[in-house]
């Protein structure tokens, strides 16, 4: 083939030109760490990005739910620790009093620390967890209890996704556990009822309180029980969501990383080719008949 | 005597013949690196007839014969089709490179994320100021990210318009030239002479044409370069040639239509076939692949929004009103992308989002949780809301690959022809200097003869 000058500096152009590029190309692929950055680097891969992209952002969001959720969980199970306790406590005044060794006087006494306790549980299922009241059903943004511990929220209860498309319940009935909705005791009138008892020194009334306030705090444990069952639901889901979460991370981080061996051994070879093109593109330059005549 | 006589005649003649090979190589040196520029050569002859003495024949010098061009015509004929092919699919694919709204990290698909993680921290709370300050920021920020991937789409094909408006009079001057030319050759042809510089002028603009329209090159028996786009419409013709214009196209977006004016044409009427070249890889790319990607980014805004306020407008806010929307779609899909906001309501009042299922249960988050559900529901593409923001960039990123592709393929099939070009019509300053040295002892030789004869002259006029 005739050479022209015009095709030596043409192909010492496209040579330069193209190493360079393919140089600058490794060179951005280091120190970015991507292999993909637009769609057509690899469209099969930058679709799949995307998907795995939402599946990450879905699956934190249900993890930090499940998490949130547990955490609500772990203070409504504070708040029936605190009822029992004060249940019980009354439930002890109860037996106590009930003996007929203890005097009106006594009793009156007693009826005191009783309406403390009404007041203690009210406080205590009165729980505000962030801008809600935990024990109102979705009638949350209001006390659910009143004064007289009346009932005020809902008989529902809030549900919380776990998975796509599967709810978990999140929240325990305030009106089954507390107030004995659909045959069970109503523990803030069985107190209210013992106070009264104890203030009318009615021995009898006494008694029945003692029956009572043990159903009552069988039924609150038995919330308590599902609440805390609800919890290691959500633990679970949280660590469900987390390995779906990571699992989606890696499945982008195959794709859209680089390995950075093979990318670092490429960006070398790369530089050594535009050496390499240089070099000869320089000596090329210096073989003219024009020197030598 | 009359025999020296003849001799100094001839030295002269061969000087003269001597100069022109020499000013022949200079033009080659000199325009060595001039675009579109085909070596010349001076081809001497002896000059005839010979004078006869006797039964002999004694030539009479060398003389300038013509200067040729040295091209090769079937390379020649094959390179403005292959620039044409390689600006056209290079030029598309640097267009649709230039656009990054549909990269896999960027804002839509982050927004879309995070308007339904959001969505979920509001199911577990749907009573909460704060969450629904959040619920309303994030979809804000998808409305503008819809908004943006619009606008980015639509500025690309605008300023795809704003390319082919600023091509056209260079388009128009070049077919004017080759025309001009064109008649410029005839005349100067007429004589039987190579106008090689007008040659080299017309082959420069022909593949500039080429390179912008696609346009092929018809020679007829006259000399004349006519140009005729693919489809078989005539650019130039003999000492006439078309215009081209661009005008908005109501029925594409308000985007440039191409229209020509034919040579023998008054009026101009719309082009009826896509030009190659550049020309035509801008409107491949502004009517192909980004067009798609802004339709289909159109009709998943318009069935995503249209969707979510389905189940919305079942919904009930804070104070008890119901049959709110959360996002303001208009009618028609063309344009909903762009045009998609918030209601305004919510984005005064985050109470008013319509979470609940029944009135007056503020904790209630049933709404909410049928906004999550149409995460996974397919739209009217049949994927999902995920799978359809996917698929808008794979499909994307495989055109965009696929040209590239192309453009590579085209450009080394291009550089394959110019190299051959290069080879034989490319000048080498090594063989023109090699020629130079021939012709400057050519040139010395003759003198010498003229010298020779001189003194021959006098050894005889001497003579007593």
């Amino acid at each position: 083939m005739r050479v022209s000058d015009s095709y030596v500096f043409d192909q010492a152009n496209t040579r330069l030109m193209r190493t360079r590029r393919e140089s600058t190309e490794a060179a951005d692929r280091v120190s970015s760490g991507k292999r993909v950055e637009t769609p057509w680097d690899d469209s099969a891969a930058a679709g799949l990005i995307t998907r795995f992209a939402q599946d990450r952002a879905r699956q934190d969001a249900m993890m930090n739910a499940a998490n949130r959720a547990s955490e609500e969980l772990a203070v409504v199970d504070g708040a029936f620790d605190q009822v029992l306790t004060a249940v019980t406590r009354a439930q002890e005044l109860a037996v106590q009093l009930s003996n007929d060794t203890y005097s009106a006087a006594d009793r009156r006494n007693a009826s005191v620390e009783v309406q403390q306790v009404f007041q203690q549980v009210l406080t205590s299922i009165n729980l505000r967890f962030g801008d809600r009241y935990v024990f109102g059903g979705t009638a949350d943004q209001a006390p659910p209890f009143d004064p007289t511990g009346a009932y005020v929220g809902n008989a529902s209860t809030r549900r919380v996704e776990i998975a796509p498309g599967i709810l978990q319940d999140a929240s325990v009935r305030a009106d089954v556990a507390f107030k004995g909705s659909g045959g069970g005791v109503d523990v803030l009138t069985a107190l209210a009822t013992f106070a009264t008892a104890l203030s009318a020194n009615d021995t009898a009334g006494i008694r029945t309180a003692i029956r009572e306030l043990a159903d009552g705090s069988q039924q609150i444990t038995a919330a308590r029980s599902r609440a805390g069952a609800m919890m290691n639901v959500f633990d679970l889901a949280s660590n469900t969501a987390r390995v779906n979460r990571d699992d989606a991370s890696n499945g982008r981080s195959q794709l859209e990383d680089i390995d950075l061996i093979d990318a670092s051994t490429r960006f070398a070879a790369a530089e050594r080719a535009l050496e390499a093109s240089m070099s000869a593109v320089a000596r090329s330059f210096r073989l003219t008949l024009l020197d030598k005549l | 005597m009359s025999g020296l006589l003849s001799v100094l005649r001839q030295g002269a003649q061969s000087l003269l013949a001597q100069q022109a090979y020499s000013s022949t190589v200079a033009q080659n040196l000199s325009n060595a690196n001039t675009a579109g520029y085909a070596r010349q050569r001076a081809e001497l002859a002896a000059v005839t007839p010979a004078d006869q003495y006797g039964s002999s024949y004694i030539g009479r010098g060398a003389v300038l014969q013509a200067i040729t061009q040295s091209r090769d015509r079937f390379v020649e004929q094959q390179v403005p089709l292959a620039l044409g092919s390689e600006a056209r699919s290079s030029t598309q694919a640097s267009l649709l490179q230039g656009v990054s709204a549909l990269n896999p990290d960027a804002g839509l698909s982050d927004s879309l994320s995070n308007f339904y993680a959001q969505l979920r921290a509001l199911a577990q709370n749907p009573g909460s100021p704060n969450v629904r300050e959040a619920v309303v920021g994030a979809a804000t920020r998808l409305a503008v990210s819809f908004n943006q991937t619009a606008i980015a789409l639509d500025s690309a094909r605008s300023g795809v318009d704003a390319r082919i408006q600023a091509q056209l009079p260079e388009v128009n001057e070049a077919m004017a030239q080759i025309a001009r030319l064109n008649s410029q050759i005839s005349q100067a042809s007429i004589n039987g002479a190579r106008p090689n510089d007008l040659l080299d002028a017309r082959t420069k603009l022909v593949d500039r044409v080429a390179s912008l329209t696609g346009a092929r090159i018809v020679n007829n028996e006259a000399g004349d370069a006519n140009l005729v786009l693919p489809g078989g419409t005539s650019l130039v013709q003999g000492d006439k040639a078309a215009t081209l214009s661009a005008q908005p196209d109501p029925s594409n977006n308000g985007n440039l239509a191409l229209w020509i004016r034919s040579p023998s044409a008054v009026a101009p009427t719309r082009l009826a076939e896509v030009p190659g070249g550049a020309l035509g890889g801008m409107l491949d790319a502004r009517d192909g692949a980004m067009r798609a990607a802004q339709e289909r980014v159109d009709t998943f805004a318009f069935d995503f929004a249209t969707a979510v306020n389905a189940v919305a407008q079942t919904g009930f806010a804070l104070d008890g009103s119901t049959g709110r929307s959360v996002f303001a779609v208009q009618a028609t899909v063309t344009g909903a992308a762009r045009s998609l906001a918030i209601d305004a309501s919510l984005a005064s009042d985050a109470s008013l989002f319509p979470a609940a299922g029944v009135a007056g249960a503020p904790g209630d988050a049933t709404v909410v949780q049928q906004m999550i559900d149409t995460e996974t529901q397919p739209l009217s593409s049949g994927r999902s809301a995920e799978e359809e923001l996917a698929s808008i960039t794979a499909s994307y990123g495989a055109t965009t690959s696929r040209v590239t592709a192309t453009a590579e393929g085209d450009g080394a099939v291009l550089k394959n022809l110019e190299t051959l070009r290069q080879s034989a019509s490319g000048v080498s300053v090594d063989e023109e200097l090699v020629n130079m040295q021939r012709s400057q002892r050519a040139y010395e030789a003759v003198a010498r003869v003229i010298k020779t004869a001189d003194q021959m002259l006098e050894t005889l006029l001497g003579l007593r």
